[in-house]
């Protein structure tokens, strides 16, 4: 049977082990699957939409950017647990003068990479719902590392955290998973920075289905998928590398803030034509 | 390609189903997986590691070959060598990287503990890289630096 053909974007060769390792869970279950690489979101999308590839694993930019080119017809097939319900903090420094988000007004805020949905699009769609427009009301900075990987490389998003602490930035945006791990592990002192203002939760990434690609097929894939589990001591490398403990089904419903953004900051407009 | 006398080697490689690769010449068999891979768990060479693996082979070979000649005793001779490739997400055939999956630079250090001083060995080192054809192969390509640590 000709394997699927599962598209993921990698900015580290230690990536590809992950995929090779799911793989081989898909092959050894009957199920054939083999990867390819991108570089970046915007190839990996041209190549799902072309049907080169069956499933994207999408960052939610990408699924975003396919179902505006599909009109819709992309499917969500499955997404990891820790994709659902996520939310950006905006953080200062606790000796800093903000108390609330009216204090950012005239002040610097430090972003991730320009396509990161997490620390850029989403904070400043929360910003904007609250009366702040980048330029007019605050200075947006963002910080460009590894642009085209939607936000996937944290470096962007700690650079951001940085600019707080060496207080060339009254406030930053940072993915709340990332909170967590930088305030455990003592990238920074959660006494030292606190949680200024919350966005409201978002989606983020999932294995989107191109719209040709047969929905038996899709199906068995999906099934195979949620066979995974984490109590398997076999299972559980696998998922710890991916960052879960549980493979879900796909929802939509978690995308329509970061719709919104791309349609208030004209996002697709700005992107480099391919 | 010379054709008026023998190659200096030839080996045979097999590929089987499994994307293993078998090589073998003269009274030898080498077993290798993949181009670069990086799985930890997998107990055979990469194509790569079997190319830094020659070039070990090849100095401490040479070393050994050129310190009998002068008559010197090497005491202990240990090289460690790590290669970088231009973009390894080219290797692993990352649609859209740019550069090649060339090795870019071989890094590494040769420690020595025998009865040569340091100047003494440091002479027999650069008749062995002079020597070495593996090495005279890589370094018309690729950036070598290899230090000689002697050891007392």
């Amino acid at each position: 049977m000709k394997p699927i053909l599962i598209g993921a974007v990698i900015y580290d060769p230690k990536v590809a082990t992950i995929w090779d390792i799911i793989s081989r869970f898909f092959r050894d279950r009957g199920c054939p699957m083999d990867c390819v690489f991108y570089t970046n979101y915007e190839l990996q999308v041209d190549a799902l939409l072309a049907g080169h590839i069956d499933i994207a694993w999408n960052s939610p930019l990408a699924w975003v950017d396919a179902q505006r080119r599909t009109g819709g017809a992309c499917r969500a097939l499955a997404m990891r647990d820790t994709d659902r319900d996520r939310r950006t903090h905006l953080v200062a420094r606790t000796d800093g003068p903000l108390r609330s988000v009216a204090d950012l007004w005239g002040t610097t805020v430090a972003l991730g990479a320009s396509d990161s949905p997490q620390a850029t699009l989403l904070p400043i769609h929360h910003l904007a719902q609250q009366g702040f427009q980048p330029g007019r009301d605050f200075t947006a900075r963002r910080h460009d590392v590894m642009v085209g990987k939607h936000g996937d490389h944290v470096g962007g998003e700690r650079d951001a955290l940085q600019a707080v602490l060496d207080g060339s930035a009254a406030a930053a945006a940072v993915l709340d998973l990332n909170w967590l791990l930088w305030s455990a592990d003592g990238t920074v002192d959660p006494a030292g920075v606190r949680v200024l203002d919350t966005t409201a939760p978002f989606d983020h990434c999932n294995f989107t289905a191109a719209p040709a690609f047969d929905p038996a097929r899709s199906a068995d894939w999906v099934r195979v998928l949620l066979t995974m589990n984490y109590a398997n001591p076999e299972h559980r490398e696998m998922m710890d590398l991916e960052g879960l403990k549980a493979w879900l089904p796909g929802r939509t419903s978690g995308y329509s803030a970061l719709e919104t953004a791309t349609r208030e900051q004209d996002f697709f407009a700005t992107v480099p034509a391919r | 390609m010379p054709t008026d006398r023998e190659p200096s080697c030839a080996v045979r490689g097999r590929w089987d189903a499994r994307g293993e690769v078998r090589v073998s010449g003269r009274h030898f068999t080498l077993d290798a997986v993949g181009s670069a891979h990086l799985d930890h768990d997998e107990a055979r060479p990469s194509a790569l590691e079997l190319l830094v693996s020659a070039l070990v082979a090849d100095l401490l070979a040479g070393l050994g070959r050129e310190c009998q000649r002068a008559g010197v005793r090497i005491h202990d001779a240990e090289m460690a060598i790590s290669a970088y490739l231009d973009n390894p997400l080219v290797a692993l055939g990352v649609v859209g990287e740019a550069g090649t999956a060339a090795v870019a630079s071989l890094n590494g250090s040769l420690y020595v503990s025998s009865d040569a001083d340091a100047e003494a060995l440091a002479s027999l080192w650069n008749l062995a890289l002079e020597r070495a054809p593996v090495h005279a192969t890589l370094r018309r390509c690729v950036d070598l630096d290899i230090e000689l640590k002697p050891v007392i």
